[in-house]
């Protein structure tokens, strides 16, 4: 048993790190037992130093990380479920319940930085509960009425998927979309997503660019924005990095009309704004916004010379108490002409959007300014 | 601690088993692996859902190759093997900054942190023993700090420690020696102190 020598040489560091020493301190069997029960019996003037040496030995504990047994067991419970599955062409595994799917994000995504939503019509958590809806990817894309394309990335690098009707999509790791086949033809663009994807969407004014992903639908009205749903993620993240974007619940009964028919009742991402979905909840993490209730008595002068866009609708804002949602990017460029005094807010309204080449739209005492 | 010393007979079985396609031997196998794996993995990493993920995914791809698998190997160094490369790989393209990098140490710090209940110890001269102890601990190089911890905490053995971190036995045995002269070099320096020591001790101490 001795494995560097006489241990009636040793010091006590010696004991500290000898194999056979530590094993017995630490987890003693029969023959460890009986071994170091009789050297001590044979050198009775060690026992001080050997009690050193246990002492240190059992008090220079490493910090380990905390699991339970019932959480390993959970865990090989899965695995042990997936064995027959495996082998199936599913490259990553992801079908497996992962704790959380990890991956790398380039530098080059567009991260938008969250500040706050306006919400329309609906109070957080009120979203009515469909359970006959079932939306994740997989029953989606089988119910899907339309032929659909399927585009799956299994490798680490970003794909980069061309549609039809001029919008791009950049697939990330371990996702996958289905669109349909004759995605420029059909009267609304429809996309399926698991996984996560950064959209930038073609223009297009009679055909809005819908994205379904794990509960969440969210409409493009603006450009570019970033959906995150993994299959076994409870959550869904949409970013946007510009123009705005809409987005409901799938499991909301009236989605048909709240974003599909653009008649309100979803929530308004503006650019870097960010809502949270979490779909076993139906909840959608937002702000509410204070509604404004100041009403200007007084007409202020709304007569406008080279007037940044920006100024315009804010006087809207104040005056009518209505708050007016844009891009403000996009039109921070642009000035205004005119002589809006003494017309109705609508007179207003409609004016300014004739110069400016877009379109409004009132939901719920709110004004959303849209590209055409 | 888990010295599997003893167990090793019914690991190798459990081992051969599994590659036949045993599923029950598949299962006691990651249940014996998992907590020291989890262990070993999150020294790597304070993220501890990555690292179970990590082991999710050898035990599935263990089980796909199981055909491809040597029989005859410790299927403790090489799933620790396994581990420590399939986690450096992530955390490397998780760090873009150290995506072109060879060096090992840069990618993730070896977390190796010695707790010590210094109400614990009844003896003073344990007591400074210990916190010098875990003090010089903290202070060995990465590596260093890795195959202390493969084996005194793990129960490894040279050749085991050589095959999960990638390197010649020479290398662990001179790391070794290296380490644990620098764990006990400060211990003179405890006399220094005046700190009274048995004299039974003093004498192997050779004072």
């Amino acid at each position: 048993m001795n494995s560097t020598g006489n241990y009636n040489d040793f010091s006590v560091e010696d004991f500290v790190w000898d194999e056979s020493f530590r094993q017995w301190v630490l987890s003693p069997a029969e023959d460890l037992n009986v071994f170091w029960h009789n050297w001590l019996l044979q050198n009775p003037n060690k026992r001080s130093l050997i009690q050193t040496a246990i002492e240190i030995i059992k008090e220079t504990k490493i910090k380990e990380p905390e699991i339970s047994d019932a959480e390993i067991f959970d865990i090989v419970n899965s695995v042990v479920d997936r064995l027959d599955k495996s082998g199936s062409g599913e490259k990553n595994g992801s079908r497996l319940i992962f704790t959380r799917w990890y991956y790398g994000i380039a530098a080059t995504l567009i991260i938008a930085i969250s500040v706050s939503v306006f919400f329309i019509n609906r109070p957080v958590g009120h979203i009515p509960n469909n359970a006959a809806h079932v939306t994740d990817y997989k029953s989606l894309v089988n119910n899907s009425a339309e032929d659909l394309i399927e585009r799956i990335n299994n490798t680490s690098a970003p794909l980069v998927i061309n549609l039809t009707d001029g919008s791009t999509v950049t697939l990330y790791k371990n996702s996958k979309i289905s669109y349909s086949a004759s995605f420029s033809r059909v009267e609304k663009r429809k996309v399926y997503l698991s996984g996560e994807a950064v959209f930038e969407v073609a223009k297009n004014k009679g055909k809005p660019f819908l994205v379904y992903a794990n509960g969440l639908v969210t409409k493009v009205i603006g450009t570019k924005f970033k959906v995150r749903c993994y299959e076994n993620e409870d959550k869904v993240t949409v970013d946007v990095s510009s123009g705005i974007v809409a987005v409901a619940s799938m499991k909301d009964k009236n989605l048909k009309e709240t974003i599909e028919d653009n008649k309100g009742g979803n929530i308004i991402l503006t650019r870097n704004q960010k809502v949270n979905y979490t779909s076993s909840s139906n909840n959608l993490e937002t702000l509410v916004v204070d509604e404004p209730v100041l009403i200007n008595v007084e007409e202020a002068d709304y007569k406008f010379k080279e007037t940044p866009v920006e100024t315009v609708f804010k006087m809207i804002e104040d005056g009518y108490g209505i708050t007016v949602i844009f891009d403000r990017e996009m039109l921070s460029k642009h000035k205004i002409t005119a002589n809006l005094k003494n017309k109705t807010m609508y007179q207003k309204l409609d004016a300014i959007c004739k110069a400016l080449d877009v379109h409004y739209e009132i939901s719920d005492g709110k004004v959303i300014i849209y590209n055409k | 601690m888990n010295f599997l010393a003893n167990s090793f007979e019914s690991e190798e079985s459990l081992w051969r088993n599994m590659l036949q396609g045993e599923k029950k031997a598949f299962e006691r196998l990651m249940i014996l692996h998992f907590k020291p794996l989890f262990n070993y993995g999150c020294k790597f990493t304070s993220d501890a859902d990555l690292v179970k993920d990590c082991i999710q995914e050898l035990f599935l791809l263990i089980w796909e190759r199981r055909e491809k698998l040597h029989t005859e190997v410790s299927p403790k160094a090489y799933l620790m093997a396994s581990l420590r490369r399939s986690l450096h790989r992530k955390l490397k393209s998780n760090n873009p900054l150290f995506k072109y990098s060879n060096i090992d140490e840069s990618v993730s710090d070896f977390q190796l942190e010695i707790s010590i209940e210094v109400r614990l110890i009844q003896k003073e001269l344990s007591r400074n023993i210990a916190t010098q102890l875990a003090e010089n601990i903290a202070l060995l190089p990465q590596r260093q700090k890795e195959v202390v911890y493969l084996k005194f905490y793990h129960g490894m053995t040279r050749n085991e420690i050589a095959e999960t971190m990638q390197i010649s036995q020479q290398t662990v045995s001179n790391m070794l020696q290296t380490a644990l002269q620098k764990m006990r070099g400060e211990l003179q320096g405890l006399f220094l102190k005046g700190i009274s020591i048995d004299p039974d001790v003093k004498k192997q101490m050779g004072i």
